[in-house]
């Protein structure tokens, strides 16, 4: 039991060791310079984030024929958005949209490995990639939501969607009543990463 | 078996929990976008470790953590394409 316990920390070694030899030699042969790994990171860390997502759905609630037009085709719709470029590079060109209804709950999972929807969500927490998750909410949503806080009744109908290379999905969640005076940035404050992967609703007390 | 306490808050946000792993990340997506090798590739060598890890028997796989197999998936596919035994770019330089 003793080696359980200390494997993993020279694990984490050995892949922190592999990675950054694997960076060093890069630059030596002149395929990347030192600071392009420090540059493609922190343009995702600034621009794709879930700050995209949250206009994303705001423009859902307030103006349906965007969602209507969303839900048919989600780049073509998010691209009418003034959002960071390369929105449509690495892995926007695969996004998909849901929107949950009166009755109808959508969560998004990959049970393979974690393709997540990134530049509107951000890169995803660290739970999202657990297998135990994935298979769990592949099998048992309901069970799992009520887990994780969103005890959903029985007659509510869920579905799952699971992303892979070639669909990344997020969900639209529901506007909270009570919300009809709210202005953009109110509204965006209700959104979180959490509601648009299907796991909270939108407002729901953090 | 319950979820990790940090998904039922947006505390969650997406965050790297080690340096290297940031760096990890960073490098397959650069040489991507820099058109070393199409990012569905470095997916599918993803999908296939994190497949062989899933189908081993629970015994004798090793703990879960998916940056290994991200590291992992991003040799197979530095070595596939050569990147590392390539000829070394030398950039025009005057001087010499």
């Amino acid at each position: 039991v003793s080696s359980q316990f200390s494997y993993p920390e020279d694990r984490e070694q050995s892949s922190a060791a592999k990675i950054y030899a694997l960076e060093s030699l890069l630059i030596e042969k002149g395929v990347i310079t030192p600071q392009t790994v420090d540059k493609v990171v922190a343009y995702f860390e600034s621009e794709m984030t879930p700050h995209n997502g949250k206009k994303i759905v705001v423009r859902s609630w307030t103006d349906p024929g965007f969602l209507t037009r969303l839900l048919a085709d989600t780049p073509a719709a998010i691209a009418e958005l003034d959002l960071p470029d390369g929105m449509a590079g690495a892995e926007g060109e695969h996004l998909r949209a849901v929107a949950n209804t009166p009755g109808v709950h959508n969560m998004v999972i990959c049970t393979l490995c974690s393709c997540f929807p990134w530049p509107v969500l951000g890169l995803p927490p660290y739970w999202y990639k657990d297998p135990v998750f994935r298979a769990r909410a592949a099998r048992e949503p309901r069970t799992v939501l009520a887990e994780v806080g969103l005890p959903l009744p029985d007659d509510t109908e869920i579905r799952v969607w699971d992303s892979s290379g070639t669909a990344r999905w997020f969900v639209i969640p529901e506007r909270p009543s009570g919300t009809e005076d709210f202005t953009d940035e109110q509204l965006m404050d209700l959104v979180t990463t959490e509601s648009m992967m299907g796991v909270a609703l939108a407002g729901a007390p953090s | 078996m319950k979820l990790h306490e940090t998904c039922t808050t947006d505390q969650a946000a997406p965050q790297f929990e080690h340096e290297w792993q940031r760096r990890a990340f960073g490098l397959a997506l650069a040489l991507s976008e820099f058109g070393h090798y199409p990012w569905e590739e470095f997916q599918r060598a993803l999908i296939e470790r994190i497949g062989s890890w899933q189908d081993a028997p629970e015994s004798s796989r090793e703990k879960w953590e998916y940056y290994d197999h991200w590291v992992a998936a991003l040799q197979t596919v530095v070595d596939d394409h050569g990147l590392l035994t390539a000829p070394v770019t030398t950039v025009p330089d005057s001087h010499h």
